[in-house]
């Protein structure tokens, strides 16, 4: 029971894991090298679910002042959050969807489909961020 | 008195082939309730975000006579499609509460009138729950009480009811028809429409192909039928 919780806590990594790796994939296809941005990405992102869920479990945010310092970092920490729920559904349903498809046959048209999978998880979670930016920005959180 | 929504001669293109919004005009009155019908791809959405001022195509609107950029903060309350895109705090109280304080209004004053909005749209009880712990029909509410808590003068919704249970619908409806702002709805739901708007714009590959009183539209069959929602 203990280990399936801890499981998934972890289950939290594979969507920034996986977007990481598409920025190195990016990079090295632009660049022809892949730098650190990507293990940032994963260092950054995981500091930031830290920091939101520990302010969720302890109600910190009525304490803190809108417009300090704290405050944006902690919309920050929640936002990013945010979007590594987006990333986890995303990876989840695309990755169903292609197991359904492709049942457990190795060969180059089962990773052809899963690297189309892959791509479809970037055009999806591309899409709801562009949704969440345009729903924040009207509700002034870009201001 | 002018309207509050004048729309002239609106276009928008993603590209040299796709047109999506073509040579679109009209006018909402203050206190109108009009929804916006149309089949997959024919301009609802886009048509929307010209008027929140997410996109920019050609032709002139005016909001209570200012640009959408600029009216758009001050005047509109919207709600998407999916309710996630807009919720996102520890609390639902913080989620309402936040645009308040993103315009100034004193943290526990924003609170306030945040529980008080969620208690009208009768959320009070999920007021110190994450929203991803509320069903979608609670958390679409939620969304209402987000967009209403600025007290903006119009209300867009971007297809209301997709996804949304019968019993959910008919809550939402309740919950609509209790309201006095200006309505503007997007939808391919025809009953969901019926029961809340008085005015219906029919889109047609992106052409406003209709502008009549709800129950006249609802009756052309044809018209319906071609516009691919019947």
């Amino acid at each position: 029971m203990r280990l399936r919780h801890r499981a998934r806590r972890w289950r939290s990594i594979v969507p920034i894991a996986l977007f990481a790796a598409l920025l190195a994939v990016i990079q090295l296809a632009s660049l022809g090298r892949v730098t650190l941005l990507p293990v940032k990405t994963v260092v950054v992102a995981l500091l930031l679910m830290a920091v939101s869920r520990l302010v969720m479990r302890v109600g910190a945010l009525p304490r803190i002042s809108p417009g300090t310092p704290a405050w944006r970092l902690l919309l920050f920490a929640l936002v990013t959050r945010h979007f590594v729920g987006i990333l986890r559904a995303e990876t989840a349903r695309a990755l169903r969807a292609w197991s359904l498809a492709a049942p457990r046959r190795l060969g180059p048209l089962a990773w052809r489909s899963l690297a189309w999978a892959m791509a479809a998880i970037v055009v999806r979670s591309w899409v709801r961020a562009e949704r969440f930016y345009a729903a924040q920005r009207l509700r002034g959180l870009t201001a | 008195m002018t309207p509050l929504v004048a729309v002239q001669h609106l276009a928008y293109a993603f590209d040299a082939e796709g047109e999506p919004l073509r040579d679109v005009s009209f006018a909402v009155d203050r206190g109108e309730r009009v929804g916006i019908v149309g089949a997959n791809g024919a301009g609802k959405t886009t048509l929307l975000w010209c008027l929140l001022g997410l996109i920019e195509g050609r032709g002139t609107i005016r909001i209570d006579g200012a640009t959408p950029g600029a009216a758009v903060t001050t005047t509109i309350g919207a709600v998407f499609q999916n309710p996630d895109d807009q919720l996102f705090m520890p609390h639902l109280v913080d989620d309402v509460a936040l645009p308040l304080i993103n315009r100034g209004t004193p943290a526990a004053e924003a609170r306030a009138q945040a529980l008080a909005t969620l208690d009208s749209l009768g959320l009070a009880a999920a007021a110190h729950r994450p929203a991803s712990r509320l069903s979608l029909g609670e958390r679409k509410r939620a969304a209402v009480a987000a967009a209403l808590v600025t007290d903006p003068q119009l209300l867009v919704l971007d297809e209301p009811t997709a996804e949304l249970d019968g019993r959910s619908v008919r809550q939402l409806i309740g919950l609509l028809n209790g309201l006095t702002v200006t309505l503007l709805a997007a939808s391919h739901d025809l009953p969901f429409l019926a029961a809340v708007t008085s005015r219906l714009l029919v889109l047609l590959d992106g052409r406003l192909a209709e502008d009549g009183p709800t129950a006249a539209v609802l009756a052309d069959r044809a018209l319906l039928e071609q516009a691919g929602v019947a």
